[in-house]
């Protein structure tokens, strides 16, 4: 792996033009008059966020598979940190939009088990790497089970009509109107958290790269000094 | 509704907190390995 198989991207760039875009997003949100849409503006583009991450995790994985692509392998790793911190957005905004509608944070339904689901596999594919101490291992095991994953997100999506699962926010949302009000809102931070995760992700596959070419060139050197 | 408008702005500082304690680690990691990278003499880029 080589410095120049991820070309230097302007990440300072990227991550003052998502911090731009989500305080836009904000300030045009929060004035909503109810706390249910101000919570909105993060929860869905984040729930959205996570799934599509996971989707490119997957696609990833499996390139990485398929052809042993260095690249592929490099970027599904690092996307996966970056789908932890989305997914936990998701879910503890959840919990704040259920709060006033059951009085409770959880609610053991399909789709809250599926986003916890979602967060579990994104730390399992983490946590695989990390046991298995041969990397190349470390890393077929780790894209095998984000493919096998990529099972949950169907059951994801179509958790609120398979098993009629009222889907609070979209009550709040008809009830109040907020989905069309903060529509806009969403949209900015849904941009604003896509910058960030191509910041992220990109940033964290580098530093992964350079980290490689360190190691590799530290034990380059250590062979030579060794009589 | 006071209470749950409490909710809501803290969940938006806890998501900016947690986004920006990720853009500081990762500075952190990058400036690390260009040191190294430079302390060995190779091109890191470290950005």
């Amino acid at each position: 792996m080589t410095l120049t198989a991820f070309p230097a991207l302007p990440h300072t760039t990227l991550a003052w033009a998502s911090a731009v875009f989500i305080a836009t997003g904000l300030a045009t949100g929060l004035p909503a008059a109810d706390a249910a849409a101000r919570l909105a503006i993060l929860h869905s583009p984040a729930a959205w966020l996570s799934c599509g991450l996971y989707v490119a995790m997957a696609v990833l994985a499996a390139c990485a598979l398929a052809w042993r692509h260095r690249a592929a392998t490099l970027l599904a790793n690092a996307i996966a940190p970056t789908g932890i911190v989305f997914t936990l957005v998701a879910l503890w905004t959840q919990a704040l939009l259920r709060k006033p509608v059951h009085g409770l944070w959880w609610v053991w339904d399909a789709e809250a088990v599926s986003q916890l689901m979602l967060m579990f596999l994104f730390g399992g594919v983490l946590a695989l790497r990390a046991m298995i101490d041969d990397p190349r291992r470390a890393d077929r095991a780790a894209a095998l089970l984000a493919l096998v994953g990529a099972a949950n997100l169907p059951v994801l999506y179509f958790s609120v009509y398979w098993w009629h699962v009222l889907s609070h926010e979209a009550v709040a949302a008809s009830a109040s109107g907020w989905a069309v009000r903060t529509a806009g809102a969403a949209a900015l931070v849904l941009a604003g958290f896509v910058t960030y995760a191509v910041f992220a992700i990109s940033k964290r596959a580098r530093c992964t790269a350079d980290e490689y070419r360190v190691l590799a060139h530290s034990t380059i050197e250590f062979q030579e000094v060794k009589p | 509704m006071i209470a749950i408008d409490m909710y809501a702005l803290g969940a938006v500082a806890a998501t900016l907190v947690v986004l920006a304690a990720e853009s500081v680690l990762l500075a952190i990691r990058g400036r690390d390995v260009a040191r190294r990278a430079r302390q060995l003499h190779i091109a890191g880029d470290g950005r």
